[in-house]
């Protein structure tokens, strides 16, 4: 189903939608604010993409996924703020590109690492039970982030504990964030139609029968674990840098809430729904700011809805496809095929014309 | 694909000829002044009492002809007490174009919005951020209340005065305000050799139980108890738990103390030997300080009356001073300018700012007896 | 070594409370297998309406405590309100993990409600016993403490009767051990479910009241953090167990009390006492490895 053509449109139509947003952007049409909102979605759909692993796919309700993405924050604003001290890759252009790339992702690996140490214990836990564990781990994190001195303050030496981390440089470029974005989704959802998917779906419909098969559950469920705070802790690394300040406060229960309640909207194991819900649901309470004062209200009755009419969540398991779409209204990949082959033959023909006249 | 091309360049061009048309420097009619503050969520009191006190302020120097006789517009924005939600709304009144901006209230939240607030020239006037970060370092960020540093050396040297040698401190770790003010006053005592005997902390704000701490902190037999907390645990838990505990000195706090009374568990006696530093006090015979009391009252009962309000009041009229000495209400460089040299006398006190846009002023020492509030003395850092 | 005992009686104060909250949780957890994450916010809702109408009660001239009977009325209403529209409709088709949401969001629903209903400043409760402390060898415990460790005792002797003796109880182990051979055997499983959250919602109220008793104020939020910990304290003991809920309450006061006394002079100062939440999941974390059915569950190996 995901041939060639797919990957090729779908490039198409990323790059696309990139070009629109840059041209948007030059002329001061999308103004700073607007752009903000946009790099608030991009985090909110990595963020949504990555639950989605471990919830839709290995099937683990994960309520403390905040947890992780503190630790990607931290990690990576402390990085740059230890660059900039160090006078390494602290100059302007180029320079900050990988300063910036450097830091989110040994925030992600350090959340990945955490991934593992908390998961290799309690993915033996099930259902309920592996939620709480993981709300009392976001709970962990938080307070020890709150009592360290390098993660307040100014940070580093000159930190003090108990206070919003400030004065991060701000090095989160729309641009480079929308295509961190994309190469994050396009990975979560190789990953996902991969082998190790297929494995983790097993596990999640029924693990004693995926265990009697041969499949080595735990190791299964630690790499997707592992994989999804990875992703947390980039979002988180893109959010350190996008705002400059982190507070102790910010990553509580509520954050972590707040996106399993997209991975929800969006559908489960839906990459598409991810996408959707999390740029929905980030720019709809900022397009309607007076019912935002109700926001929080009307997900939750929002949320009881869907579990009441569609558990699975809005898009359950649908993949929008962009091809399949072409298809159906411009029967696009049989035009693309009857074209391909009419080259072929024109080449062939070409060929054996230019053949006939070599034989000659 | 060639026409989908051609299509997108035209896209493209249709737009870079619609933004073409740049707006001019046109004069404004109207004053618009931005307002960041948290209406909603866990920490709206502060907000609520803030607008309050700014939309008072608005309303009288509107009925009294504007500033340099234009009406203020407020755009208010509700950042819900979230940084991201700060930035959001910075963002926005900065693309607004409006001419000042209050806010925002809660300390981190100003944070994050300080600094893109600088990079645009805008002129922000934090009215309660009291952390001592917030403005360093930021030309265009003033605020209207001291900061944490000077409540908690206060704190420290009203320690010293009442001949205290040891003291004991309770704070709440993951509250920027509270760990803020221990950190002063741990740096103060030690200069005035003060020993602190007993350091407890508390993970939340949201915390209802601390008589653990307090049992700790009695055992120590220290007198003088520096408790950086917020009023409705001071008056609901930590001093009935305190008394409960056999702890019967002093407890001295900040500014977060205001609003207590309503709080307050019987018997109230147990309230006596608690003081706190403020920003104004509501008994101050001043005129300026009794006219901002009854037209609060009046305007909105007495029940979110606290210096919060009162803050947000004088924010306002700090912006109205600094465009009139400007002699303008939108060149912002010029209004910074006078920002920086000014000479305020307001309900929070007569001040000008250091050279990091924070007030030099006093505070007023509060204690209580009998359930209300009573007017200690007036303290400053000579 | 008084001091020692005092920090055990500190415990004591507020494990008994959490106890209370955990007897709730456990008897939702134990019929229905749900984890009932508003139980933390229905105990709000009693706390508000113990705010409203304590002051009715002293002004009829009645002791402040009946106001508890206003309290069970309405978070029993709330409690059966939740479980007809949202718990029910959901138990039908979702799975153990669309349950759970349902509760988070109910919880968030009851939160948000609150806050715009009452805003999010705390509301102060006027006094509720006026007991004095009990001094015993300069140690002394709150009379709160001891009313609250009895009603604790009570609720849990009650209960224990109720879920082995009674008919009711009867039906109720049936829905806990299977519901489709429940349905068979002519028990209405869904007035019993109905009913068990009458009666969690009913302890909620009473919690209520003792939380109030000790801790005078209520706010939108103050079922979260003590739902969790009650949760805990009920995992703790092993849920859906009625006497473990009342033992991991008081386990998981006194594990809060002594970390905040003692954790920072043995560790140094590296670990203060604000760190005593974290160490409460902690323990958490290490029972569901070790134990996972809890101190007093008995370990169960799933079969295919």
């Amino acid at each position: 189903m995901f041939s060639k053509l797919s990957s090729k449109v779908n490039f198409i139509a990323v790059t696309l939608l990139f070009l629109i947003l840059v041209v948007l952007r030059e002329t001061g049409i999308f103004n700073n604010y607007v752009m903000g909102i946009l790099m608030l979605a991009c985090i909110s759909i990595i963020m949504t993409a990555s639950l989605n692993v471990a919830t839709g796919y290995l099937g683990q309700l994960v309520i403390g996924h905040a947890g992780f993405m503190a630790i990607g924050a931290y990690t990576a604003a402390l990085i740059t703020k230890a660059f900039a001290n160090a006078d390494i890759l602290n100059g302007s252009g180029i320079e900050n590109f990988f300063r910036f790339i450097i830091a989110i992702i040994a925030g992600g690996i350090l959340a990945a690492i955490f991934g593992v140490l908390v998961g290799a214990p309690t993915l033996r836990l099930k259902g309920d039970y592996l939620a709480i564990a993981t709300l009392g781990f976001g709970e962990i994190i938080r307070v020890i982030i709150q009592n360290l001195k390098i993660c307040g303050g100014k940070g580093l030496a000159q930190g003090s504990a108990g206070q919003a981390l400030i004065g991060i440089n701000r090095l989160a470029d729309f641009y480079v964030v929308y295509w961190i974005t994309v190469l994050s989704l396009a990975f979560l959802f190789c990953f996902a139609r991969s082998r190790y998917g297929r494995v983790l779906k097993a596990i999640r419909e029924d693990e004693i029968a995926a265990t009697a098969v041969g499949i080595k559950t735990t190791r299964y469920k630690i790499l997707a674990f592992s994989m999804s705070a990875f992703f947390a802790g980039l979002a988180g690394g893109i959010f350190a840098h996008y705002l400059g300040t982190l507070a102790p406060g910010t990553f509580d229960f509520n954050k972590s809430i707040e996106y399993v309640i997209m991975g929800v909207f969006g559908g489960m194991s839906s990459f598409s729904g991810s996408v959707i819900a999390g740029t929905v649901l980030t720019v709809l309470p900022e397009a309607l700011r007076s019912f935002a004062d109700y926001r929080m209200l009307a997900y939750s009755v929002a949320l009881i809805l869907v579990m009441i009419y569609r558990p699975q969540g809005l898009f359950g398991s649908y993949e929008f496809s962009l091809t399949e779409q072409l298809d159906k209204y411009f029967d696009f990949t049989n035009k693309v095929q009857a074209r391909k082959e009419k080259k072929a033959a024109e080449k062939k023909a070409g060929k054996a014309a230019a053949g006939e006249g070599g034989e000659k | 694909m060639k026409k989908l091309l051609a299509l997108l360049l035209a896209v493209m061009m249709i737009l870079s000829f619609a933004s073409c048309g740049d707006k001019k420097d046109e004069e404004k009619t109207q004053v618009d002044l931005g307002v960041i503050a948290p209406l909603t969520g866990s920490v709206a009191q502060y907000g609520t009492g803030v607008y309050n006190g700014v939309s008072l302020a608005v309303e009288e120097i509107n009925a009294a002809g504007g500033i340099l006789g234009k009406q203020i517009v407020i755009q208010k924005f509700d950042s819900k007490g979230s940084e991201t939600e700060g930035v959001n709304a910075i963002n926005a009144l900065i693309t607004n174009e409006v001419d000042a901006v209050i806010g925002a209230v809660i300390s981190s939240v100003t944070a994050a919005i300080a600094p893109l607030a600088d990079e645009a020239g805008m002129v922000v006037v934090t009215p309660t951020s009291t952390a001592d970060t917030v403005t360093e370092g930021y030309d265009y960020v003033f605020r209207t209340c001291f900061a944490d540093s000077f409540q908690g050396k206060l704190a420290a040297r009203y320690a010293d005065k009442l001949g205290k040698t040891k003291a004991a401190v309770l704070y709440i770790s993951s509250d920027p305000y509270s760990a803020g003010l221990y950190e002063a006053f741990k740096a103060e005592c030690a200069a005035l050799n003060i020993e602190l005997v007993s350091v407890q902390s508390t993970a939340s704000k949201d915390d209802t139980d601390f008589t653990t701490q307090l049992t700790t902190i009695q055992a120590t037999g220290v007198e003088f108890l520096y408790a950086p907390c917020y009023y409705s645990a001071i008056g609901s838990y930590i001093i009935p738990q305190a008394r409960n505990a056999g702890y019967n000195g002093i407890v001295m706090g900040a500014d977060g103390y205001d609003g207590v009374i309503p709080y307050m568990a019987d018997p109230k006696s147990m309230y006596e030997n608690v003081y706190f530093t403020n920003h104004y006090s509501k008994d101050d015979v001043n005129p300026v300080v009794q006219n901002f009391v009854k037209s609060y009252t009046d305007k909105f009962g007495a029940d979110t009356l606290n210096s919060f309000a009162a803050l947000g009041y004088d924010a306002v009229y700090m912006v109205k001073q600094a465009m009139e000495e400007a002699n303008t209400t939108q060149d912002k460089e010029a209004i910074k300018a006078a920002m920086a040299d000014i000479n305020f006398s307001g309900v929070t006190g007569s001040f000008t700012l250091d050279e990091t846009g924070t007030p030099q002023k006093t505070a007023a020492l509060l204690g209580f007896k009998d359930g209300a509030e009573i007017f200690v003395e007036s303290v400053g850092l000579e | 070594m008084s001091l020692f005992v005092q920090q055990i009686f500190n415990g004591l104060k507020v494990g008994s409370v959490y106890a209370l909250v955990a007897l709730g949780y456990t008897m939702v957890y134990g019929i229905i297998r749900l984890i009932n994450f508003a139980h933390g916010d229905f105990i709000m809702v009693g706390a508000y309406t113990l705010c409203y109408t304590i002051p009715l009660m002293v002004n009829a001239g009645m002791p402040a405590w009946m106001a508890v009977v206003l309290g069970i009325v309405v978070c029993v209403i709330v409690g059966v309100v939740v479980e007809l529209l949202a718990y029910r409709p959901v138990r039908k088709k979702g799975t153990n993990m669309t349950a759970l949401i349902t509760a988070i969001s109910m919880s968030l629903f009851l939160q948000n409600t609150a806050q715009s209903l009452f805003g999010s400043a705390p509301k102060p409760i006027t006094t509720i016993f006026d007991l004095e402390p009990i001094n015993i060898a300069g140690v002394s415990i709150a009379g709160e403490t001891l009313v609250t460790i009895l009603i604790g005792f009570a609720v849990m002797i009650t209960l224990t009767v109720v879920v082995n003796k009674t008919k009711i109880g009867r039906s109720m182990r049936a829905v806990s051990q299977d519901r489709q051979a429940a349905i068979l055997t002519g028990v209405n499983v869904n007035r019993t479910i109905t009913l068990t959250f009458a009666i969690g919602a009913a302890l909620a109220a009473l919690a209520a009241l003792m939380y109030c008793a000790n801790y005078p104020a209520a706010s939108p939020t103050m079922g979260g953090m003590l739902g969790l910990k009650a949760f805990v304290a009920a995992v703790l003991g092993g849920i859906g167990i009625i006497p473990g809920a009342m033992l991991g309450g008081i386990l998981v006061g006194l594990v809060e009390s002594l970390s905040k006394a003692y954790s920072a002079v043995l560790t140094g100062g590296i670990i203060t006492s604000a760190f005593s939440d974290a160490v409460v999941f902690m323990i958490l974390i290490f029972v569901l490895l070790i134990r996972p059915a809890g101190i007093l569950g008995k370990n169960e190996r799933e079969k295919v």
